[in-house]
């Protein structure tokens, strides 16, 4: 990780970049329900992050979270379904339902942006886990190599001049 | 992703054993250590299928980490290099094959593959989290190295 006097901490992955980012930071357009908190573990709480993948044709650029709700999967579910709603994103259908989790893939008319919810129940049906993840996917073309510069051929060419 | 809305019927893949002989050997198992370390970061949850993670009666911390999630970056780490281990061992067994098609040959349903892959983006994303507070960026990589290796899909 590069800490010290940076515009702000990152850590250099083997195809980007990765930065944690903090709740007031998570975007807009993925809107949380208001009692959503973040996963707290043994040694404190999980921060979002925002990573940028560098292809060959492609940048990707995702940003995920776990989250945590103090109630059941269902009442989670249809807290997303109404906020994800409000701002046009679309499940269609694409849900996938298991005894204790539920994913749910999300999909928009303006991009080719998703977003995948994954919900688990716990154990004793109090807390729901939620996993989110957005992704967005910029095509890239690379750049065509400069010509080569033509005083690269220039000196040989006087050199068989004065010969 | 299956543009469906089901409940999942749990059943026991590995007693098709049938299907699971045209597999190389030594896969069913590791596909059962795979599935019971993806659970163990997925709340104890059954994977694919295969029984779920239990954590001992008798250690409360334990059974909370599993059960909530609240694992460390460290254990997380260390629970990633573990599921890493086998899917690198499935891979070497099976060169060429993707995780898909050696779920399928073990006799999953194609709810039970989803449920294994979905498992296995949750504890992808789950580890990106961490990176940098417990778990290592190798660590990381070699996971998302293996899972692509695999053909199961990173974002």
């Amino acid at each position: 990780m590069v800490k010290q006097f940076g515009f702000r901490p990152f850590h250099r992955m083997h195809d980007g970049i990765l930065i944690h980012i903090t709740l007031d930071e998570w975007p807009a357009d993925v809107p949380l329900p208001e009692d959503i908190k973040l996963l707290e573990t043994d040694d404190g709480v999980v921060h979002p992050f925002w990573r940028i993948v560098l292809e060959p044709n492609r940048t990707i650029e995702a940003i995920g979270g776990i989250f945590q709700m103090n109630c059941s999967r269902d009442a989670t579910s249809k807290k997303f379904e109404h906020v994800m709603q409000n701002v046009g994103w679309k499940s269609n259908g694409m849900l996938f339902q298991e005894e204790r989790r539920t994913t749910i893939r999300y999909t928009h008319s303006i991009d080719d942006a998703y977003v995948e919810v994954s919900l688990l129940q716990s154990k004793d049906l109090e807390t729901t886990r939620v996993t989110i993840s957005r992704t967005l996917k910029h095509p890239y073309i690379p750049p065509v190599a400069e010509e080569e510069p033509v005083e690269a051929n220039v000196e040989p060419a006087l050199e068989e001049v004065a010969k | 992703m299956i543009a469906l809305s089901y409940a999942l019927t749990i059943t026991t893949p590995s007693s098709q054993v049938a299907r699971a002989a045209s597999l190389a050997p030594g896969t069913e198992g590791l596909l059962k250590q795979t599935a019971l370390h993806l659970s163990k970061m997925e709340g104890g949850a059954s994977i694919g299928g295969f029984p779920g993670f239990e954590p001992p009666d008798d250690d409360e911390r334990y059974k909370r980490k599993v059960e909530k999630s609240t694992a460390t970056g460290e254990e997380v780490n260390t629970w990633v290099k573990e599921i890493n281990n086998f899917l690198r061992q499935i891979a070497n067994k099976n060169p060429g094959v993707t995780l898909e098609k050696i779920l399928e040959k073990q006799g999953l349903t194609s709810e039970q593959i989803t449920s294994f892959s979905n498992a296995l983006k949750d504890v992808h994303l789950n580890a990106s989290t961490r990176v940098g507070y417990g778990v290592q960026e190798s660590t990381a990589k070699t996971l998302e190295e293996l899972m692509r290796l695999l053909g199961v899909g990173t974002w």
